[in-house]
């Protein structure tokens, strides 16, 4: 019974996403295609939903969102820029909430938890030197000059309508340059001819197909990726409770750092370092009661490869190698180590733009064992784009 | 005798009293500066209004081809262009992180709203 009103409550839960995506466009769920499925993992701007360890008896489905995201649904003012601002710490925010099944799909515990970035040097969004290195970028700089000589010369031209009619087209992208009318395209290539301009110049004229929105964006998201690189390191903790009572059967307190380790290079894939340490509270097995006198930790400093398309820079799968140290700080067990070391392989294929599917390996070279997880993670956004396109 | 012996002929110095050839000279008056009102003279106000992330942009004004006025903004707001003109060109160049929205509170070609998405933004407005 539990179980069916758990599976009702998770296909609530999609279909209200679907819902409240599809209504109104919220700028909040449209961003950050292009980041990396590991950096969502460690702190995500929106809401993600997980299915978790889909092949293993503990299944578990989970909802990660922001304080903000909710309350910027409720009062859209709250977006604009000046308000936006002002709420930076709750936007660093990710709380969790999960529901732990059984092999039957039953419930069989609640999960909880909270993450706070403290360092993000990655949120482009509310960063003015994020919009200094863009404005100062020479690219940047010719297109806002190209932009001036343009309108200047069209201010001065006896159809000034018309062209800048045309014009507008061309900035927004709607048309190449090729497309343009003979006398407007003279009129760019002339605004063009300048000192400050000539790199646009031989670009305009060695390629009719130049598309001036095309550009700028190419520009800005180059910019942004490696923006994006920065460094970024959450703490948090999680507990998770029984099927009955609610009762902790464990506490864990995590700490995640990620950095980009091929920062404003041309390399078409992204070098990422993510290192993870966790201490976990849990129920000593051998004691008669619930209680959290075993005391684990652990240490993860791994290196995650991300596969990026030649054009679009979207990553398309993901490799992550890692260590594991794990010490054991409570009394052993029969055949215990005191300290183990893992080694840890995750790959991430994403078969849809916001949909990953991370496969976890790990192996125990002491013993010889191998361990597998498989889960699901899944954004609200790509549930909206998928209801539009039924 | 050689020919190319023959002393070259001097070439004529340009005329110093000659008009200066800025691009408009032909209608460029000084009425039709800024620094002088004309009765069919209007305040402009170009408001940006910045949404899930901050912005910067930089508006220009252009009367037949010279550069008349520009103001700059950091957050969302608005810039004024006063003794703007029918004909005027309005330049706006910045970026914006997240979203942005364009109002000039005057008859424009294109007309306004405009909105952008994160990104850089370039455009341009004739006030009608």
């Amino acid at each position: 019974m539990i179980g069916k009103i758990s599976g009702f409550g998770v296909v609530l839960l999609l279909c209200l996403s679907v819902k409240v995506v599809a209504q109104n466009p919220n700028p909040i769920l449209t961003a950050d295609s292009l980041a990396t499925g590991n950096y969502k993992d460690v702190l995500n701007s929106f809401f993600q939903l997980a299915f978790e360890r889909l092949a293993s008896p503990d299944k578990e489905i989970k909802f990660t969102g922001t304080p903000f995201a909710v309350m910027a649904k409720l009062d859209t003012t709250l977006l604009v820029d000046t308000a936006y601002l002002k709420y930076r710490t709750l936007r660093n925010i990710n709380y969790m909430f999960a529901l732990k099944l059984d092999t039957s799909f039953r419930f069989n515990g609640f999960a909880s938890g909270i993450k706070y970035a403290i360092i993000n040097k990655r949120d482009e969004t509310v960063s003015r030197a994020f919009q200094i290195m863009v404005l100062n970028n020479p690219s940047v700089k010719q297109l806002f000059a190209l932009n001036n000589n343009i309108l200047a010369k069209i201010s001065a031209m006896p159809d000034a309508a018309s062209a800048i009619t045309e014009y507008s087209q061309f900035t927004k992208g709607a048309i190449n340059f090729g497309q343009l009318s003979p006398p407007l395209q003279a009129t760019i290539l002339a605004a063009s001819n300048t000192d400050s301009t000539q790199a646009l110049n031989q670009m305009l004229l060695a390629n009719s197909s130049f598309n001036m929105a095309t550009t700028a964006n190419n520009i800005y998201q180059e910019l942004k990726d490696n923006f994006n690189q920065n460094l970024l390191w959450t703490v948090g903790v999680t507990d998770t409770t029984y099927k009955n009572q609610f009762v902790f059967s464990n506490i864990v307190i995590h700490s995640e750092l990620i950095k980009g380790l091929n920062k404003f290079t041309k390399a078409k894939n992204d070098l990422e370092l993510n290192i993870r340490s966790a201490l976990q509270l849990l129920d000593d097995s051998l004691k008669v009661g619930r209680d959290l006198k075993r005391v684990l930790f652990s240490f993860e400093p791994g290196i995650n490869v991300a596969f990026k398309t030649k054009t679009t820079k979207k990553s398309y799968l993901e490799m992550k190698f890692s260590g594991g140290f794990y010490h054991n700080f409570s009394y052993l067990y029969a055949n215990e180590d005191r300290n183990r070391v893992f080694l840890n392989g995750t790959v991430r294929v994403r078969i849809m733009n916001d949909i990953w599917v991370p496969f976890e390996v790990k192996y125990d070279p002491r013993n010889g064992n191998l361990f597998g997880f498989i889960n699901v993670r899944a954004n609200f956004k790509a549930l909206g784009s998928a209801a539009k396109q039924l | 005798m050689a020919k190319s012996a023959k002393k070259a002929k001097p070439k004529k110095k340009p005329s110093t009293n000659t008009k200066t050839n800025t691009m408009n000279s032909q209608e460029l008056t000084t009425g039709a500066l800024v620094a002088v009102g004309a009765p069919h003279s209007q305040q402009v106000g170009i408001t940006f209004t910045f949404t899930a992330g901050l912005g910067q942009a930089t508006s220009s004004l252009f009367r037949k081809g010279v550069l008349i006025n520009m103001q700059s903004i950091s957050s969302s707001g608005s810039v004024q262009f006063s003794e703007a003109q029918s004909g005027d060109v309005i330049s706006v160049n910045g970026i914006c992180t997240g979203n942005a929205t364009i109002v000039i509170d005057t008859p424009t070609t294109p007309a306004t709203p405009d909105q952008f998405n994160a990104g850089l933004i370039i455009a341009g407005y004739l006030i009608n």
